[in-house]
Parts: C-alpha cells; structure tokens; sequence
C-alpha cells in the first residue's frame, strides 16, 4: 500500500512536472503564433492602407489632368470663336469698304406685238425698254439706287435716260431723306411702277399717266427732295411723301422733267398720303396733290395743279385698282380716271381696265400737250406667268376712243413678253 | 452649345417643319425692341413698312419656301408665297430695300435671334417647349411672343 501510494505521487508528481511543462510550451507556441499572425495581420493592413492612399493620390492626379485639359479645351475653343468673331468683323469691315454697284444689280425688259393702232400704224413687233436698276445700301440707314432706261425710238434711234437716281438716309420709319430723281407721288400706279412692266398686269400704264416722253399728262419725275415716312395712327396706318423739285416744261408737245436746271426760281411741290385701315386689311386710299408752275402758249407762267384720290383694295387675289385726277389751272379744268380689277388664278391672271380723259378746248396746259385729248380706252386681257419671278406673257384687247374731233378709233390685239434677271 | 442643341433636339424633340396642324412661334431677342410687339407689327416688320424701333434696326428671318413659311404668311402676314414676292419685288425696285433674311435651320435661327437685338423669326410650335425648358444659354436671351 506504501509502495503504491508513492508511485502514484511520484507519477502524479512526474505528471505535473513533465505534462504541465508540454502544455506550457504549447500555448506559449500558440502565443507565438497567434503574435506572428497578429503582426502579419498589422503589416497587411499597413500595406492596404498605403496601396489606398496611393490609389487616391493616382485618381486625384487624374482628376487634375482632366480637369486641366478639360480647361485647356475651352480656352483653346474660346481663343478660335474669338478669332472666327474678329475675322468675321474684318470680313464685314472689308465688304462694307468695297463698292456694290452690281451687287443688286436687275434688268427689266420687255418684248412687244402690237396690231395697228394709234401709237404703231402698222402691225409690228418692237423692242420695249430695258430698264436697268441697281440698288446699294451701307449701315443701317444709307442707301442709293440708280435706274437707267434704254429706249427704242419711232425712227430706230436708241435713247438713254437716267429715269431715277437718288441718294436716301432713313432717320426712322417716320422720315426717311431721299435727293435725287424720283417718280412723283401723284397716284397709286405712279409710286408703285416704275419702268419694269414685268411688275403690272397690263402691257401698258393708263395713256394719261404714261412717261412723258411716250406723251402722258402727268410729270411723272421730279428732281429735288423728298420726305417720306409711315406711322400707326391709332385704327389705321398711315404713309406719307412730300417733295419739291425742278418745275417741268413742255417741248415739241410733251412734258419733260428739268435734269439739270430750272427755268427759275419756283418750284414744283407734290405730296401724297395714304391709309390702309386696320379694320379692312387690303385697302389703301390716297389723296394726292400737285402744284407746279409751266409755260405754255396761250398763258406764260401757269400754274397747274392736279389733285386726286386713288383707291387700291387686293384681298384672296382679287385686285382693284381705281385713280381720279383733276386737273385745274386759272383758266381751265379737266378730268381723268381708270379703273382695273385682275384676279390671281394662280399662274393666270386676267384683267380688265376702262380710262377716261376730258379736257377742255380752252385750257392752255392741255392745248400745249399732244397726248391731252378727250380719249378712253377699254382692255381686257390675261396675264400668264411663266416664271413668278422672272417672265410673264401678256395678251389683251385694247379699244381706244378718240372721242374728240379727229374720231379716230382702233381695236387692237396686244402681246408682250416681259422678263427681268 | 450648338452639338448640345443639335443632340437635344435629335434625341428628345420630334419636329415636322411647317405641318400646318402644328402650328408656329414667333421668337424675339429678349432684350431687343420687339418684346411687347403684337402680331400686326411683326407683319409690318416682315412687309418692311417698320424697320426701326427705338433706334435698333429690325431684322427679319425668314425659314426657306415650304409649308413653314406658308403657314406664317398666311397667319401672319395675311398674304400668300405670290404676293409675298410681288410685294418685296416691288419693294426693292421701288425703295431699294433689302429682301428680309432666309434660314432653313431652326438652329442656326435661334442663334441669329440671340446675337442680334432687332431679330425677329418664327419657328414650328414644337420648339417652344424646348426653348422653355431651359436649355442653357437660350431661354433668358430668347421669348415667344406669339401668335
């Protein structure tokens, strides 16, 4: 029992000491380890950590340059705007500096066929004028235009006249200055066609409003100053023209405008307005007058006046187109009126017109004049546009009436082929 | 800001010029003279019987011959494409006026409007929205005024 119980206190003494010493040495292997690990671990994330910090500093590096180039870009889009903006500055300076003579440069012609009548007795084709036009404007307010006419005469000759040539400066839409030659404001027709017949309906302007020098009654050309302007004046609006200019005289029977000089120191004076009411879109009415001095044989320095009234209305394609002349001196009167109406059918249109002249035997302006003569004239035709812009083709019937002491009627058949390029 | 406009459009605004069931806009340069105008004085403008306010010289914009352009004739200016052209023939011949401007881009248009103080142009209705929306550097400079 003895024996026993000291082996089992030596075994147990021997297991205390040898088997407490192996689980000490374990756990301490495990500190070991886990320590071990537990740097590695440190190391790691000291590694992530700068593998972190160097990826922010590579995006943030990237950032910069996209940034930086991005703003390169602009400035370099900017610089070549700015460039493309003075280049375009020194363009216009440049076109502003060089002439525009033919840059709006137009002709105006016409092709006639006309059977026997007063003005061709036998049945005849003739070249028509050529109007030639060119307009120019600098800035906002300066303009110019010049018209020159080539004309063919009875007897071949060819005739060149500078028919309209002025100089304008627009203050505003209420004045607009203009010096030069102009067509005067006396009637609707007048102000508005000039010597393109491609831009009327008939082949012809009414007879007592034709230029002077194919004998109508009317000065149809001033040279000297005009005003013009337009406003809204409420329920309607209004346009107005005033001018004053060289007095006509009258030669071999026909008016003639003074070009160069005046026969003294009086001058000739028109003025027209017109409204168009607001209410009725299509409408214009006109009130026009002139005074001019002239001499004639049977009075020395008479003054003339003509006043009128002109009606236009054009709506969906119909046109109407009415004018009411009185012509007055100290010794005498006369009258004068046409009336057209033509409806747009598309590329067609057809038209008619009836003119009336009445004067007085005694009256000492008529007497000096050929084309002035109690005479109407009726004309139906049609009108066939080939090219809107460009060429028409004209073909009418004309009655005209001598209703004077000659008597001398003529029914004709006209054609006339206009074009302007 | 053009290829922003141009993607814009491509991407997000179907447009028709000129169908007459849509309609148009007229568009002014929002601080020019025409901001207050009426529809009878922008079809004086286009007549060429107003050319000044205020001092600045008016310039009209037309879009190129089609149903556009009819269409504001029509609305507008109570004319059609001929007497349209009877009108400014007459107009250059008579008073040595300039025929009013043409553009075929709505882009290019909305450009001139915002460059220049006296523009006045019109455009298919489809862009109001567009230019309401507020694409960058166009609605503060630009404003429909009608019809």
């Amino acid at each position: 029992m003895k024996i026993a119980r000291v082996v089992f206190l030596v075994f147990f003494f021997f297991l205390f000491t040898v088997v407490p010493d192996s689980g000490a040495d374990e756990l301490s292997d495990l500190k070991k380890a886990v320590e071990e690990q537990e740097r590695e671990l440190q190391e790691l994330r000291k590694k992530v950590e700068e593998l972190e910090k160097k990826r922010l500093e590579e995006e943030d590096a990237e950032k910069k340059m996209d940034v930086r180039e991005h703003e390169e870009l602009k400035k370099k889009v900017e610089e070549l705007e700015e460039r493309r903006r003075l280049e375009g500055e020194a363009a216009k300076e440049m076109k502003e500096l060089l002439p525009k003579f033919g840059v709006n440069l137009g002709l105006f012609g016409d092709i006639n066929y006309s059977s026997e009548s007063r003005e061709k007795r036998v049945d005849t084709f003739s070249l028509g004028n050529a109007a030639l036009y060119s307009t120019a404007g600098y800035g906002e307010r300066l303009n110019f235009l010049a018209e020159l006419l080539i004309e063919f005469e009875e007897d071949n000759d060819v005739e060149v006249d500078m028919e309209r040539l002025w100089a304008g400066y627009t203050i505003n839409d209420l004045l607009i200055i203009r010096a030069g030659k102009f067509h005067t404001p006396v009637g609707y027709w007048n102000k508005t066609f000039h010597h393109g017949k491609h831009l009327f309906h008939t082949v012809e302007r009414p007879f007592f409003i034709k230029f002077e020098d194919d004998e109508g009654i009317v000065p149809v050309h001033l040279i000297g100053l005009e005003f013009s302007g337009s406003a809204d004046i409420g329920p309607a609006k209004a346009k107005y023209w005033l001018m004053v200019g060289n007095e006509p005289v009258i030669e071999n029977g026909k008016l003639k405008p003074s070009n160069t000089t005046d026969d003294d120191s009086s001058k000739a004076l028109a003025f027209r307005v017109a409204l168009s009411p607001k209410r009725l879109p299509g409408l214009s009415v006109g009130l026009f007058f002139t005074h001019f001095p002239v001499e004639t044989t049977l009075k020395p320095g008479l003054d003339e006046n003509i006043y009128g009234l002109d009606v236009h209305y054009e709506r969906a394609g119909l046109e109407f187109l009415g004018e009411y002349y009185f012509f007055d001196n100290s010794v005498a009167s006369a009258n004068a009126f046409y009336a057209q109406l033509s409806k747009d059918l598309g590329r067609f249109t057809p038209y008619t017109r009836f003119e009336w002249l009445d004067v007085d035997s005694d009256d000492p302006y008529m007497s000096d004049l050929n084309g002035a003569f109690d005479r109407s004239q009726f004309i139906g035709g049609l009108r066939f546009d080939i090219d809107l812009l460009h060429s028409s083709l004209k073909a009418q019937y004309r009655h005209d009436d001598d209703r004077g002491p000659a008597d001398d009627d003529f029914d004709i058949f006209e054609a006339q082929w206009t074009f302007h390029f | 800001m053009r290829l922003f406009l141009i993607l814009f459009f491509l991407f997000l605004q179907p447009y028709a010029y000129g169908a007459e069931k849509e309609g148009l806009i007229v568009i002014v340069n929002e601080k020019g003279p025409l901001t207050e105008a009426s529809m009878e004085e922008v079809r004086d403008v286009y007549l060429g019987e107003k050319r000044f306010v205020e001092g600045t010289r008016l310039l009209p914009v037309n879009f190129t011959e089609g149903p556009l352009k009819d269409l504001f004739l029509k609305k507008i200016v109570g004319m059609s494409s001929k007497e349209y052209k009877h009108h400014w023939i007459r107009k250059v011949f008579q008073e040595g006026l300039t025929i009013p401007t043409t553009m075929g881009s709505p882009i290019a248009i909305i450009e001139f409007v915002v460059k220049e103080k006296g523009a006045v142009a019109y455009l298919p209705a489809s862009w109001a929205e567009a230019i309401l929306s507020g694409i960058a550097d166009v609605t503060d400079k630009i404003k429909i005024i009608g019809p």
